[in-house]
């Protein structure tokens, strides 16, 4: 049996976790090795459902790491299978609504998860238009219009 | 034994029972308000009195469940809202299911399941029901009825005089429902979303027996069922609250903007830069993150090392953009060329040229 680590969300509900998948946050592993994780870390500000997500995260990618450590052997066509496994779970990881992904970011960004934390801010903008962003984000126009002519021919060359 | 979590609406302060696992409704008042139990009210539905008797069981409420209460005002009596649990198990989807599961009222038409759907997002958003003398109750429809409005607003907004509603208006079309959200009077923002029948109404049907659902429901109904929380969330109770919450000064919902400007920094490193650019043009406050040198250094040595050795240059930005059109030029050569290449002449006019020469060859032949 592998030593447990326990997480308390803001709510106050507890989480059992494997150290393998806590030591997966750098902000933890810290902690682990500084021996400060006894009774419980409390994570004031992480939710029950941003942390059950952000554990989910760490499981899958301490288990994808595990495997390909176990098939390191032969490099085949297998190998990359995996690769692209994964890949395709992290895709379907981030469809979440708005507001739990900038928790996922925000959580991501306090445990110090690099992988998660890249994966949340690369998908957001991805293909979208100036308006699209301000619209999906909330984001209130405070350009006039002869400042927002100015700031798209100063970046006229991102949207040829 | 049983856990349950109660949190009140308005402070989010959360209270932690633990009860036998017969106890009933009367037992839960006892532990809510010892002193005065009777002032603790449970309502499921209008129509709907819970008997104290009732064992929470019978009342759907399972182990680990998080349930929201609020009072109307300090002195009249904690109205208790049986709403569903956010278990740790799945994220979201089981409180919409079992949000619905609890409302559903028997009624089985597609205007009705995916209004209740709807309105399961937005309590789970943060959004109470009201009606117009300013209590909330449960709705009701009537089979015939095409269109549906409900009014909502926030707990934050109930203690103000003339409380502030967001209105969301449901319209059955033939195969679509069309669900129009709006704040204040005319001219206020409208929001819109619009959800198939035909693709939602089986699946939330499907998974709202949670039972049937944990047995038969593939991974495509759960995707099905996450893509609608998605889409109202996204489109619907989000911008609403964020509407909402602006005009008043409450806190916003998580967004883009309210992140901390380290973690909006990080963002624009993650991205590409031609996203830097056009997060420049959303507004100010980006346009002064993304005018950072040392972020566009970082940019071109990302896409292109060869730019950033030997080279002390005035600006970054410029460097990477002289680059950026580079480059889409040379792509955009490789597509025409691309094209030209695995055509070799082969256009519709040449060959509707061959095919009636060779008619003609035949012709020719059949006539000797």
């Amino acid at each position: 049996m592998s030593k447990k680590i326990i997480f308390e969300s803001s709510e106050g509900e507890s989480f059992e976790v494997d150290e393998a998948v806590a030591l997966e946050c750098q902000t933890i592993k810290n902690m682990i090795e500084d021996d400060c994780t006894d009774g419980g870390i409390p994570l004031a500000n992480v939710n029950s459902a941003t942390l059950t997500k952000v554990i989910d995260y760490c499981k899958k990618h301490v288990e994808a790491a595990a495997a390909a450590e176990a098939n390191a052997g032969d490099k085949d066509i297998y190998g990359a299978n995996k690769d692209i496994e994964l890949k395709t779970w992290d895709e379907e990881f981030v469809k979440v609504d708005q507001p739990l992904l900038f928790d996922l970011m925000l959580a991501a960004n306090f445990l110090i998860i690099p992988g998660l934390l890249d994966l949340t801010c690369k998908t957001m903008m991805r293909g979208k238009t100036v308006l699209q962003i301000r619209e999906i984000f909330h984001i209130k126009k405070d350009y006039t219009d002869a400042e927002e002519a100015e700031v798209r021919k100063e970046n006229a060359w991102a949207f040829e | 034994m049983m856990k349950l979590r109660l949190r009140r609406y308005e402070t989010r302060e959360t209270l932690e029972f633990e009860l036998a696992d017969t106890s009933n409704l009367h037992d839960l008042c006892h532990r809510i308000s010892s002193s005065t139990p009777s002032s603790v009210h449970f309502s499921l539905n209008r129509n709907d009195k819970p008997s104290p008797k009732d064992t929470l069981r019978s009342r759907g409420m399972t182990p680990s469940d998080l349930i929201y209460y609020y009072s109307l005002h300090p002195s009249s009596p904690i109205n208790i809202e049986i709403v569903a649990s956010a278990g740790s198990k799945r994220l979201s989807v089981p409180f919409l299911l079992k949000k619905v599961l609890l409302e559903k009222s028997g009624d089985e038409s597609g205007l009705t399941i995916l209004a209740t759907s709807v309105h399961a997002v937005m309590l789970e958003s943060g959004f109470m029901l009201s009606n117009n003398r300013g209590c909330f109750d449960k709705f009701s429809f009537s089979k015939d009825l095409l269109t549906l409005s409900l009014r909502y607003t926030l707990p934050e907004l109930i203690t103000k005089t003339r409380v502030e509603y967001v209105t969301v208006t449901f319209q059955s079309l033939s195969n679509t429902v069309v669900v129009y959200g709006s704040l204040g009077g005319r001219g206020g923002t409208v929001k819109r979303v619009s959800l198939n029948k035909n693709r939602f109404v089986s699946v939330i049907d499907l998974v709202v027996d949670t039972l049937k659902f944990e047995k038969q429901a593939s991974c495509s109904s759960y995707r099905d069922a996450f893509t609608f929380w998605k889409m109202v969330k996204d489109g619907l109770s989000i911008p609403l609250m964020t509407c909402l919450c602006e005009k008043y000064g409450l806190e916003l919902p998580p967004c883009l903007m309210q992140l901390p400007t380290e973690l909006k920094m990080k963002i624009l490193e993650l991205v590409p830069g031609d996203s830097v650019a056009k997060m420049a043009c959303v507004c100010a406050e980006m346009r002064c993150l993304a005018s950072d040198d040392g972020l566009w250094k970082h940019k071109c040595l990302e896409e292109a090392k060869h730019l950033v050795v030997n080279r002390s240059t005035v600006s970054w930005k410029a460097e990477f953009a002289a680059f950026w059109k580079q480059r889409q030029k040379v792509r955009s050569d490789m597509e025409i060329s691309r094209r030209s290449v695995t055509s070799p002449g082969i256009t519709a006019q040449s060959r509707a040229d061959r095919i009636s020469s060779l008619r003609a060859y035949r012709r020719q032949r059949r006539q000797r």
